[in-house]
């Protein structure tokens, strides 16, 4: 199993945000599929991520739906919204430079 | 963001149903991850619990998610508040203490406000007040003291600065006088204001009902017209919608001799008042010349009043420098319309307000003593919650929630005791009818609501500063009830120090006011009023004053003969007074110091009926009269005024109008100073003349007469013989005593109300330090089982236990004395006969308090070592 690493601060947002690209999903669904497209490497707790998608609909960048599940149980959907799109490549942008930073840092040394 | 403040809003107004739906997303979670759980092989049972371990706290997580939809603070705030008030609701004691004492002291700081502020600081109710002036000659002469104070303008004058000005564009003129009026025989003479046309438009005040006064019915010759004020046409016309244009009838004065008839053309609306709530008004005739009037206009749009003052002043200085004899001040200024409506009423209200933020002072400091004990009780709860997460603020800003909840449930009650404190205050400040009226409106309100949060969180604050830095562990380890000193200590008995201080001023101050009152109201007159009444008499001889002469004889006495009247007199009074008077054998230097005296004009019966005491000589007889030598009695202030230093009978005074034109009298009598009218605190020189040796200038003549019981019936056969005389309707006589009553009637209600507050301030000092010793006892009870069970003797004990309770007596009382000492100046305003450092009045408002606070000391502490030793110590 990969090994589990913990989400740095403030990445979860972006997680959540590029999953949500490609469709509106529910909490636990994000929880699986973040689970599978890392590989093990994250497993998103309860307690972070309800939080998390509330934020997000605070600011906008998401929007929450109520809905039904392929087996007819209610649930909240969310999907990214316009600004959400647009916050979403932001921090991508964000994220590459900052990762290209510390790779310079740790391939200089 | 537009989104963010929607789902708050919408969780605000939806709260529950928000929160339901949280739960049921995590519910759908749950359910979701129990199912992955059995399908990865575990038991039903296991698979719950993995996944409800996974989730954590569903309540925890909740408040975190709350924090993204919710204002925080608004919810918090919502919460303390209903936490505040079951709190209250469990401690019914405590909460009634607490909003007694807090309702009583905003009740009274709010009633003085109200005063306050209707006399300085409420605007006129007039269409923009802030454009409307109050125009003034300046009288030095009449008030040398006050060489700038606005004075009362001639109309004549005011005319002329209408059409020599341009800062204005619109001016009024106003005065005040009265009329008469007969209902069933007997005359009555209310009040009038006469205005200019267009006075009320100018205030920007449109009638009620009908008009307001035209330039034509200024005329000379037009018309009389009246307009009614809206309480006359409410009461005396019944608020008939049809009175317009109805006959009006009255006298010009009250020899009823000139009827008139005018028109009603219109009722004023509810509530106006200018200078004086008149009921009627009329119009203000071109040919007023010389009569007293106040001026107000408003300025022009632009136009500074520093810019109108100037020109005023230059226009007046104008007028005067052309025609000197013609004005009576020299200069004019414009000042603030406020100035023009107020009356010299109202005076000690800064230190009555004072006054009443002690008493609040005194509450607050009560409270936050009471405060300060529940806090100490409370320690254990509070750290609990403390483990339970809540942050020192949070608790703190609990602690401040349940201290504003406290103080507004307080400021309810203090508005209500406002309602009926503002009407005392009226008649204290004599505000009832004259000057701008105190009430109780959204500023007051407002300024009462400001109050009571900050009193409540005043009250709250002491105690929680010491909270926030609670000790979790030692907290919860030890028991509520050890025998351990407690940290904030010293607190509480600061706030009793300094209760029990501000109370003793509280009480020292309404003992000056209480003895004053007494002084005033049994007062040594010098006369008798005791059954005494006097009716006024007009006789209608204006062009020959002296044919009224033997009818008044002829009247007194018509009196005296009727059952159950003991003696009657006349009385006249001069309107001038001599302008020189000088003693024989005085040097002709000292004239111009002496004060010219007031000269009464009296009979022979006079100081018997009023029982006025003669001090030397004898009183007038029927021999001193026209053919007799001139004769005068004095009072004793006259007597050591004019003739100091030797017996007064038989010296000579001149009195005269000038150094040729007067006359020598020969004093044969002293009596005592009388004190009647406004001059109650200084004895002034008085001189009386025999009736029978005075000229008569005006037909208006008193009838003083004694009562053997003050009947009724008795009064109104007087009252319908004197009419019977005079041939028309007289005014209806009023007693001395009322008289008197009335005059002392400020002084009274202060009294009263100091006397309440202090009365309020003992209470609450007693309470406070009756609640702290029991207390401080309370938590001892171990040590007193374990002192008494190894043989400590129970007096010893209750010294013991005492002695913190003494000890903050005596600091509370020394403190008190040097604080009234120290406020004597400021009392001084307030009372004249006592001595503000009258050592009876201090010294017993010190036993006082020190009684009661050591009898709230004892009471607590005899109690407790009447306790059985074994419960004691069993008593955790």
């Amino acid at each position: 199993m990969a090994k589990r690493i913990d989400l740095l601060q403030g990445t979860l947002d972006l997680i959540v945000l590029e999953m949500l690209r490609s469709g509106p999903a529910n909490g636990w669904q994000l929880t699986q599929s973040i689970l599978v497209v890392s590989r093990g490497a994250f497993k998103v707790n309860y307690g972070s991520i309800y939080p998390a998608l509330r934020r997000l609909e605070a600011q906008g960048w998401v929007k929450g739906r109520w809905g039904t599940t392929e087996n007819n149980r209610r649930a909240r959907f969310y999907e990214l919204t316009a600004s959400g799109r647009k916050q979403l490549a932001g921090q991508r942008e964000a994220w590459d430079d900052f990762s290209k930073a510390i790779g310079l840092i740790l391939e200089a040394h | 963001m537009l989104a963010r403040w929607l789902i708050r809003l919408r969780a605000f107004l939806r709260g529950r149903r928000v929160d339901s739906e949280f739960d049921e997303e995590l519910g759908y979670h749950l359910e979701q991850q129990i199912r992955l759980n059995r399908e990865l092989g575990m038991s039903r049972e296991d698979a719950r619990c993995a996944a409800l371990r996974e989730l954590g706290n569903p309540l925890q997580l909740r408040d975190e998610a709350r924090e993204t939809w919710r204002w925080r603070r608004l919810d918090e705030l919502g919460h303390d508040i209903r936490y505040a008030v079951r709190a209250l609701r469990d401690h019914p004691g405590f909460s009634a203490v607490a909003i007694l004492s807090l309702g009583f002291g905003i009740g009274a700081t709010t009633t003085l406000f109200s005063v306050i502020d209707a006399l300085d600081f409420r605007p006129p109710p007039f269409h923009q007040p802030e454009r409307l002036v109050f125009l003034a000659e300046l009288w030095p002469e009449t008030e040398p003291d006050c060489p700038r104070c606005p004075g009362r303008t001639w109309a004549a004058t005011a005319n002329e600065w209408r059409t020599r000005t341009s800062s204005f564009e619109a001016f009024g003129i106003q005065n005040d006088s009265y009329l008469c009026l007969e209902d069933a025989g007997v005359g009555d003479c209310p009040d009038v204001g006469y205005a200019s046309p267009g006075f009320f438009g100018v205030l920007g005040v449109r009638p009620a009902l009908g008009r307001e006064f035209l330039p034509e019915d200024a005329l000379p010759g037009a018309a009389a017209v009246v307009v009614l004020s809206h309480d006359t046409w409410k009461g005396r016309f019944h608020g008939d919608p049809t009175v317009i244009g109805r006959r009006f009838e009255y006298a010009e004065d009250s020899t009823f001799s000139t009827r008139q008839s005018s028109t009603i053309v219109g009722v004023l609306p509810e509530g106006f008042r200018f200078r004086r709530d008149n009921p009627f008004w009329m119009p203000l005739t071109d040919d007023s010349g010389r009569r007293d009037t106040t001026v107000v206009a408003r300025l022009k749009p632009g136009i500074a009043p520093a810019a109108a003052d100037a020109e005023l002043s230059a226009v007046h200085r104008g007028l005067v420098a052309a025609r000197p004899d013609a004005y009576k001040g020299p200069d004019a200024a414009v000042r603030p319309l406020r100035e023009a409506l107020q009356w010299r009423r109202g005076e000690g209200r800064g230190t009555l307000f004072a006054i009443a933020t002690i008493v609040l002072l005194i509450a607050v400091l009560n409270v936050a003593g009471m405060f300060t004990a529940r806090a100490a009780a409370r320690h254990r709860e509070l750290t609990v919650r403390r483990a339970l997460g809540a942050s020192g603020a949070r608790l703190v800003r609990q602690l401040l929630v349940e201290g504003g909840t406290l103080g507004l449930a307080g400021g309810l009650l203090g508005v209500t005791m406002a309602t009926w404190g503002v009407g005392f205050a009226s008649l204290s400040f004599g505000m009832e009818r004259n000057g701008p009226p105190a009430q109780l409106d959204h500023r007051v309100l407002a300024f009462a609501t400001g109050l009571s949060i900050i009193a409540g969180l005043l009250a709250a604050l002491l105690p929680a500063v010491g909270v926030g830095r609670t000790d979790l562990y030692s907290a919860l380890r030890e028991p509520a009830a050890s025998g351990r000193k407690e940290r904030a200590g010293w607190t509480p008995r600061v706030l009793l120090v300094g209760q029990i201080a501000a109370g003793l001023i509280l009480l020292s101050a309404a003992g000056l006011l209480g003895s004053e009152y007494l002084k005033l109201r049994y007062l040594d007159v010098g006369y008798d009023p005791v059954n005494v009444y006097e009716a006024r008499l007009n006789w209608p001889y204006r062009e020959e004053p002296e044919l009224m002469r033997p009818e008044a004889e002829r009247a007194r006495a018509m009196i005296e003969r009727i059952p159950g009247v003991v003696s009657a007199s006349l009385r006249y009074i001069s309107g001038s007074r001599p302008a020189i008077i000088r003693a024989e054998g005085l040097f002709p230097g000292g004239e111009e110091e002496l004060s010219a005296p007031v000269v009464n004009r009296v009979d022979a019966d006079y100081f018997e009926t009023l029982g006025i005491r003669i001090v030397a000589g004898r009183s007038f007889s029927e021999d001193d009269d026209r053919s007799a030598p001139l004769v005068a009695i004095v009072n004793r202030a006259a007597a050591s005024a004019y003739l100091p230093g030797r017996s007064a009978l038989g010296q000579r005074l001149f009195l005269g109008d000038s150094a040729s034109a007067g006359e020598w009298v020969t004093v044969v009598g002293v009596v005592e100073d009388v004190e009647r009218g406004e001059y109650v605190r200084r004895h002034l020189p008085r001189l009386y003349r025999p009736l029978a040796q005075s000229r008569l200038y005006h037909p208006y003549i008193t009838v003083d007469f004694k009562v053997a019981e003050s009947h009724p019936e008795v009064l109104g056969m007087v009252q319908s013989a004197l009419r019977e005389a005079l041939g028309s309707p007289i005014r209806p006589v009023t007693s001395h005593e009322g008289e008197l009553a009335d005059k002392f009637l400020s002084q009274r209600i202060n009294a009263v109300a100091l006397n309440l507050f202090a009365a309020f301030a003992l209470l609450l000092a007693g309470v406070g330090i009756y609640g702290n010793v029991a207390y401080a006892v309370t938590r001892r009870t171990r040590e007193i089982g374990i002192r008494v069970a190894l043989g400590a003797e129970r007096g010893n004990v209750l010294a013991l236990l005492a002695r913190s309770g003494i000890a903050i007596a005596f600091a509370g009382v020394t403190l008190g004395c040097l604080g009234s000492l120290a406020l004597t100046r400021i009392m001084q305003s307030f009372v004249s006969t006592t001595s503000v450092t009258d050592p009876w009045v201090l010294g017993g408002a010190a036993f006082l308090m020190a009684s009661a606070v050591l009898v709230a000391t004892y009471l607590p502490a005899r109690r407790a070592t009447a306790v059985d030793p074994t419960v004691a110590l069993r008593d955790q």
